[in-house]
């Protein structure tokens, strides 16, 4: 018999790290929308790709 | 005597950052203040008014009931995938790379993503689900429990998995031989080769998942301040509402020795379990 960490493919491990990266995937991209596109609806990738947000973030007085 | 030198600095920074902020509260719990400087001794009357207070029974039910779920999901999910994952390639070290994205995210992150995620038009859980025609209603107490456990499990199931898989790894081939030598199930290889050797960090993982899940504070302040109502508003979200909103420092001060010594107690609880397991692994 096989050790049990082999072969076939890994559906549970997929599933698992399909949730933990979708998530971590909508954050960047929703980093690079502009404001209008992320309150839109859905796009899966930003339409106009844009640096605005974080330009605004390292403007912000707050932040540092 | 140059040993315990070594250590002073260490035992200073614990003194400052610990025992010092806990004495305060300590002090807190057993007087009633006058904005803020004037204190009278007032013995246990905070503590008979906790103890008695509808408010921190449902708060504690809702932080156990929590930390219960969390752990429920989290423990069996994090070693089913660590067991299906491969021992080594490139899948494996793609996988560990994900797992841990989530571990060091800051959890007010975590919060605030997950409420993107919930939220009409922006949010993709909630257009996803609109999509199969369910309403993703934000404002229903068990949709919101439903969604923090889901970005608890999100947030930290890769914690269990990490643990399990560096145990899984480190059992030497040799054990699967012999068990396959005597005809042994998968079940069988499980509960007698894996399981014994997941045992302590298995204990490890449902010390530190029951420690920061009791305490979970950011995401549920995060997704709806605790609401809607009360429903999600933890014992750590109380003690918050009660020392710093409502300035109660005696009653705060109260909830909070009330709360350490319950974290430290099964703490205390799970180290003896800790303790013999690990003398046991060593063999």
């Amino acid at each position: 018999m096989e050790p049990p960490m082999s072969k076939r493919l890994p559906l549970l491990p997929l599933a698992y790290l399909t949730f933990l990266a979708v998530p971590i995937y909508w954050l960047l991209v929703m980093s690079f929308k502009t404001i209008r596109e992320v309150d839109g609806g859905i796009t899966f990738l930003p339409q106009q790709p844009t640096l605005e947000n974080y330009l605004f973030m390292l403007d912000d007085a707050a932040w540092h | 005597m140059k040993q315990s030198l070594l250590l002073a600095p260490a035992i200073l920074v614990m003194l400052v950052s610990g025992v010092v902020p806990m004495g305060f509260v300590a002090f807190y719990s057993v007087h009633d203040s006058f904005a803020g400087n004037d204190f009278v001794f007032v013995g246990t009357h905070w503590f008979s008014q906790v103890l008695t207070s509808p408010e921190f029974y449902a708060a504690f039910g809702k932080s156990l009931a929590f930390s219960a779920l969390a752990l429920a999901i989290q423990l069996p999910l994090g070693i089913a995938v660590a067991l299906k994952l491969p021992k080594a390639g490139w899948f494996a070290t793609v996988a560990i790379v994900i797992a841990a994205i989530p571990l060091l995210t800051p959890t007010i992150v975590v919060g605030y993503l997950w409420k993107t995620l919930t939220l009409p038009n922006a949010g993709l859980l909630y257009e996803a689900l609109a999509v199969l025609g369910i309403n993703l209603n934000m404002n229903s107490a068990p949709v919101n429990w439903l969604v923090l456990v889901l970005m608890d499990a999100w947030h930290w199931t890769g914690l269990v998995v990490l643990l399990c898989y560096a145990a899984l790894k480190a059992i030497p081939e040799d054990y699967y031989r012999a068990a396959s030598i005597d005809g042994a199930s998968s079940w069988a290889v499980f509960r007698h080769v894996q399981l014994p050797r997941l045992k302590l960090v298995l204990l490890i993982a449902v010390l530190l998942r029951f420690m920061d899940s009791f305490m979970v504070y950011a995401e549920a302040y995060a997704l709806t301040r605790g609401g809607p109502g009360v429903s999600t508003t933890f014992l750590s979200n109380e003690l918050v509402q009660t020392a710093l909103v409502q300035f109660d420092l005696g009653e705060g001060g109260a909830i909070s020795i009330i709360y350490f010594t319950i974290v430290f107690l099964v703490s205390l609880a799970f180290f003896n379990f800790i303790l013999p397991a690990r003398e046991w692994s060593r063999r």
